[in-house]
């Protein structure tokens, strides 16, 4: 048997000298495939990895930073007064944007002395010579004498820098001055991203800058464990953006990255498919002939599985070579997306190869399997038939029933089982279900539409009836596109809806004219009913209460009419107002009903830190995106112990005139410095910017696998040219010009994608409707609704179209620019 | 554009300090060569800095503050501190100045400024080390602007006096945010000029020498709070304040240094300077109940190891036997506890003893080099 095998394999080897074109084609698929695949999971796991490190260089557990006030400045005496008050875990920054050679770069300066005093055991290390570690490992890993270094580079970056010409050979920085200055240690160091950083006393004295940015507090701190340094009136404590602030949008943006790098598999698994199938049909008249020598089939399978094998291993390697550049490329629309939510930039160096390749070996190994199955029996069955040339049979409703069981069994599960899992498996199903949906539609729609072509245009009308030839031939491509386009329409939507129902909560829950944060909402009221009385105020107060062990804040809201239009009700009673400001009914946000499973009108029983209870009755469900906790709205009376610390006011201007909030802002800020106050324009285009920024790689990943799917196609239509030269050579023969045939090639494309589009837009709608009332719910315990809008999905297609066109463009020109002589030749061969 | 570049020395010190933090870090522990005094911090003589000598003449209040000229300065209080039911807390105050060389930086004045603090009972140990440049507010040794009184500060420890002098004072610091140390403290004797009127030689070629006072008469009491308790303690405390160009040089394999208070009354400094081409020499003084010094040289000292221990690897001796034969002292020091190494960026031993031999007594042992 092996030596049978191995026959079987040296047939197989010598094959590739007479398909070269086609076996290059299987190892492009199979790379890209892998190459696609590498690249979403680097960029899945660097967006995981960098959310959970450290945000500030050279030390871990920075989550909170002091300010100075908008017009005042963090000076030396600020900083040595904190310290001196025991805060030795507060850290000097100061930080300079320096443009060189159209690049900005980043310099940090941090206080060494500050960072050496740290005492570690205190923030949870086991020793005081961690610290010792902590810090100076960075400067013990460098390549060049530590001792003498200035500045400290991650290794990621140097490599940009050098790139830039930023750097020089022998490490030091090149910026405008004619002196370079360094050197520079280039080291692995905690939370150093695409920063230069140095001691401040350096950045004070090799540049101009003289102000201290910020302090860092390092510590474990949280809602918990709060910071509880005091501050002078001028300096205020900001609790970063990467922490509980971008939870929840992070972990909706991480299972975005996780269902895209899902659907990139599928395609690519279809990719590989495609490819193999190709290959294995132009092999089945050399396998016939080895039958009929007598090699026996378990051989030639065997044979073929060993050759998918070592494809996996070569394919692999290569695959993750290029998906890591390739998420080196996108890097820049990454890191945009990591700094803007992490303040954290990082390089993809530090990506473990051998982690990558054993997960994209398998990964290939699990694809190459399923996916040689429908070649591997195709090998048997047309080894089995007498018929050189096989019968052509057809299978449309085979597909249907196919289609119509995997859609009942997604719906079984959809109604019988409520867990993540099974909602990924309902949506796998769902899309399988839509390709086998294509085979079976598809040549129906030719079928239908072909009567609207034109009598007088002969070509065209030949176009389109070869299209269905073409769509046989490239059926599995045509599947790979339309999960692309799926997953395109079905992700795009699912963010739309998203960012609608996101602006439209967030511009009506905002409805007063601005906001004060204060821990002194009483002067603040004196201040502005002294100066302001045109505004009228309205302090939201809150309370920390349980239910059933679980921590809930209650929030006092206004029942006058506008505050009742300004909240976003996903369900309500009929008399849910009047219940409210009786103190009698509850509003809970979606997250807290879904978890708790609380229904409207039922009865709650809500415990008070003073051991009391407060029974009231749910009487509406509000929408709440992007917060993480549970949530209930009650009359204001109903507070019992307002949380200590920050207050929010909204503030209403009742005056006829707008009013100029900038005399406030400065009122306040030399009255109350403590006070922030925030226009709701300002927050609003704020939070919305974050929005956005969150789901820039959606978009990125988007376009990969449209583009794999475009490849896709494109393969397809080099393997079929071969299948197209009887056509082809008849047309040219009738003096039909080149470019015509490439026009023709084209609308047959153009057709059949725009066909695909059209199933594959209610598979995307029905995607998105899954994404959003199953995934979300199980995941965040909140859903919205689901927006479609016309422009979006027309903006989808075309681009769709655009990338599709653009992939076959250049097989299919280079199939009609051969000379007519070589078709014509074909004919008579 | 070139403007907004300017360019300055790097402060040597800070240089040297992150290379003895890194030398710290990496060098593994039979590595010692590469840690001697003060793991390598005290090996290079700044040959900038002013130089101690015999013309100078120490005046007080007014020395007892920064001399910013000389290189090195130390003020470095050790305390045998007891509780009402005599168990022992050995206590170390240090606060270390070093000149950067850097008179022009936006940041700093040049100086930096390193504070050790440690505490012990007989079953644990707390260390601290703090770092910070002066001229930024957070460290200095000055009389404050309002009051004129004595303060010595880095961060929140703080030596506050009620008056220009030295003591009475007060001593605040807080160890691993576990230990709060609040003490009071009054000088029960003069202060002491040690070697020849404060001019105090270190080798034997007198190449390297420092001006050096002591406060051996300090009565301590105070608190200290403990995350359970709060433990009243009182004692004796020793005080050096010593400032110096350079106190060794690359052949300088450490020292050992006592500080001793005898039964009888009288205090014993000494010092033993190890060498490898001076070989090892002893200087010190002994100070009578009243405060008479007599200045002790390598002729009237006998010193002996008697046994060594392992402490974290390193081998250190905790137990010696000093002879002052001259003045009928026959003592044998030992260690109040094996571990009392300081491991920080500069580890050294720094611990308290107990006194036995001709004379009963407590005080303290430095052991550096090992």
């Amino acid at each position: 048997m092996t030596k049978s095998i191995l026959s079987v394999l040296w047939v197989i080897v010598k094959s590739y000298n007479l398909q070269k074109y086609r076996f290059f084609l299987v190892l492009m698929a199979m790379i890209i495939g892998c190459a696609g695949f590498s690249s979403v999971l680097v960029i899945n796991e660097t967006a995981m990895r960098s959310y959970n490190q450290p945000n500030f260089p050279l030390v871990e557990d920075v989550r909170y930073a002091i300010y100075p006030k908008e017009g005042a400045s963090i000076t030396q005496a600020d900083y040595a007064d904190l310290r001196k008050s025991g805060n030795r875990n507060i850290i000097a920054v100061s930080t300079l944007e320096i443009e060189s050679k159209n690049n900005k770069l980043d310099f940090v300066g941090v206080d060494y002395y500050a960072l050496m005093s740290l005492d570690l055991s205190q923030q949870g290390a086991d020793s005081t010579e961690k610290e010792v570690v902590l810090f100076t490992s960075s400067l013990n890993s460098s390549e060049v004498d530590a001792t003498e270094n200035k500045f400290i580079v991650d290794p990621a970056y140097a490599k940009v820098l050098r790139t830039q010409k930023l750097l020089t050979s022998d490490n030091f920085l090149q910026l405008n001055s004619q002196f370079p200055i360094g050197p520079v240690s280039i080291a692995k160091a905690t939370g150093l991203g695409q920063q230069i950083v140095c001691d401040i006393e350096t950045l004070f004295n090799q540049f101009t800058t003289q102000e201290i940015s910020y302090l860092v507090v390092v510590g474990k701190y949280n809602d918990k464990n709060p910071v509880t340094v005091q501050l002078p009136a001028h300096l205020r404590l900001v609790k970063l953006t990467s922490t509980e602030d971008t939870e929840q949008l992070t972990a909706s943006f991480h299972l975005n990255l996780f269902a895209m790098g899902l659907l990139m598999f599928v395609v690519c698994m279809f990719v590989v498919l495609n490819a193999l199938n190709l290959l294995i049909i132009k092999r089945l008249p050399t396998f016939k002939i080895l039958r009929q020598l007598g090699i026996p089939i378990v051989a030639i399978f065997s044979a073929s599985i060993i050759e998918m094998l070592f494809l996996a291993i070569v394919c692999s390697a290569m695959g993750v070579t290029l998906g890591i550049e390739a998420a080196k490329l996108l890097s820049p629309a990454v890191n945009q997306t990591l700094e803007s939510l992490y303040n954290v930039s990082l390089g993809f160096e530090s990506f473990s190869w051998p982690s990558l390749y054993s997960r994209v070996l398998l990964a290939s190994i699990l694809g190459l399997s399923l996916a040689a199955v429908i070649p591997l029996r195709s090998i048997d069955r047309h080894l089995a038939s007498i018929k050189l040339t096989p019968q052509v049979v057809s299978n449309e409703n085979r597909w249907l029933a196919v289609s119509a069981i995997l859609l009942l069994v997604s719906l079984i599960l959809y109604f019988c089982y409520t867990n993540i899992l099974s909602s990924f498996v309902i949506i796998g199903l769902l899309i399988t279900s839509g390709c086998f949906m294509v085979l079976f539609i598809l040549p129906k729609l030719l079928v239908l539409t072909r009567p609207f072509i034109p009598s007088n245009a002969p070509s065209l009308s030949w176009s389109f009836a070869d299209a269905k030839r073409v769509s046989n031939k490239s059926s599995i491509a045509l599947c790979a596109f339309f999960i692309a386009v799926t997953a395109n329409v079905g992700m795009n939507l699912m963010v739309n809806s998203f960012r609608v129902a996101t602006d439209t909560w967030i511009t009506q829950r905002l409805d007063a004219d601005a906001y004060i944060y204060t821990q002194d909402a009483d002067k603040v009221s004196t201040l502005i009913k002294l100066n302001f009385p045109e505004i009228s105020i309205f302090v939201r107060q809150a309370e920390k209460v349980s239910y059933q062990g679980n921590d809930l804040q209650i929030r006092s809201y206004p029942s006058q009419l506008k505050h009742r239009q300004a909240l976003l009700l996903e369900d309500t009673l009929d008399t849910s107002w009047d219940k409210f400001s009786n103190g009698y009914g509850i509003f809970v946000n979606q997250q807290f009903a879904l978890s708790k499973q609380l229904k409207l009108g039922q009865k709650l029983e809500i415990s008070r830190q003073d051991n009391t209870q407060l029974a009231v009755q749910v009487v509406g469900i509000y929408y709440d995106y992007g917060n993480p906790n549970a949530q209930a709205l009650v009359s204001e009376w109903l507070i019992k112990n307002p949380l200590g610390g920050r207050q929010v006011m909204a503030l209403y201007n009742q005056g006829a005139h707008p009013l100029e909030w900038t005399e406030l802002k400065k009122q306040l800020g030399l009255n109350m410095p403590d006070a922030q106050m925030m226009e709701t324009q300002t927050l609003l285009k704020a939070s919305m910017q974050t929005f956005d920024n969150t789901f820039v790689v959606t978009q990125s990943l988007n376009i990969i696998t449209l583009l794999v799917a475009a490849f896709s196609l494109a393969s397809s239509l080099i393997v079929i040219d071969f299948d197209n030269k009887p056509q082809r050579a008849l047309l040219r023969a009738m003096g039909v010009p080149a470019s015509k045939v490439l026009l023709l090639t084209l609308f047959q494309y153009t057709l059949l994608c725009l066909f695909i589009c059209a199933i594959a837009i209610p598979f995307g709608i029905l995607l998105s409707w899954l994404l959003i009332n199953l995934i979300n719910v199980q995941a965040f315990y909140w859903s919205y609704p689901l927006v479609i809008e016309l422009e979006t999905i027309v903006q989808l297609v075309f681009s769709s179209l655009t990338v599709v066109l653009l992939a076959v463009l250049l097989p299919a020109a280079r199939a009609i620019l051969i000379p007519p002589i070589e078709d014509i030749k074909w004919l008579n061969g | 554009m070139a403007q907004w570049l300017k360019f300055r020395k790097t402060p040597w010190l800070l240089t040297s300090l992150l290379s003895a933090s890194i030398v710290l870090s990496a060098c593994s522990e039979s590595d010692t060569s590469s840690s001697s005094m003060y793991g390598g911090m005290l090996d290079q003589e700044n040959f900038t800095s002013a130089k101690a000598n015999t013309e100078i003449a120490i005046e007080f209040p007014r020395d007892h503050l920064s001399h910013p000229e000389f290189a090195i300065e130390w003020w470095y209080l050790t305390a045998n501190l007891f509780d009402s039911q005599g168990n022992q807390y050995p206590m170390q105050w240090t606060l270390f100045r070093f000149s950067g060389g850097v008179s022009d930086s936006n940041w700093s004045n040049g100086q930096l400024y390193m504070s050790h603090g440690k505490l012990s009972s007989d079953k644990q140990s707390w260390f601290e080390e703090i770092f910070a440049r002066g001229g930024v507010g957070n460290a200095d040794v000055s009389l404050n602007e309002e009051s004129n009184n004595f303060e010595a500060y880095l961060d929140d420890w703080h030596w506050r006096s009620s008056s220009a002098d030295l003591l009475p004072a007060s001593l605040n610091f807080n160890l691993n945010g576990q230990v709060n140390i609040m003490l009071n403290m009054q000088a029960k004797g003069p202060y002491i000029l040690n070697g020849q009127n404060g001019y105090s030689v270190k080798l034997a070629n007198e190449q390297h020498a420092s001006m050096y006072y002591s406060q051996p008469f300090i009565a301590i009491d105070g608190s200290i709070e403990l995350l359970d308790k709060t433990i009243k303690v009182s004692g004796e405390g020793w005080f050096d304040h010593e400032w110096s160009a350079g106190l060794s040089d690359q052949k300088t394999q450490g020292w050992d240094w006592f500080s001793l208070h005898l039964n009888d009354g009288q205090k014993l400094m000494l010092y033993q300077v190890r060498h490898s081409e001076l070989g090892n020499v002893w200087f010190g003084s002994l100070i009578s109940p009243g405060g008479d010094k007599i200045h002790l040289t390598a002729t009237d000292i006998k010193g002996t190891i008697d046994s060594y221990a392992t402490v974290n690897g390193i081998q250190v001796p905790l137990n010696w036997s000093l002879s002052l034969p001259q003045y009928q002292i026959h003592i044998r020091v030992s260690a109040f506890k094996q571990d009392q190494y300081n491991h920080g960026m500069f580890p050294y031993y720094e611990g308290a003893v107990v006194v036995e031999g001709s004379h009963q007594g407590i005080g303290f042992m430095e052991l550096t080099g090992y």
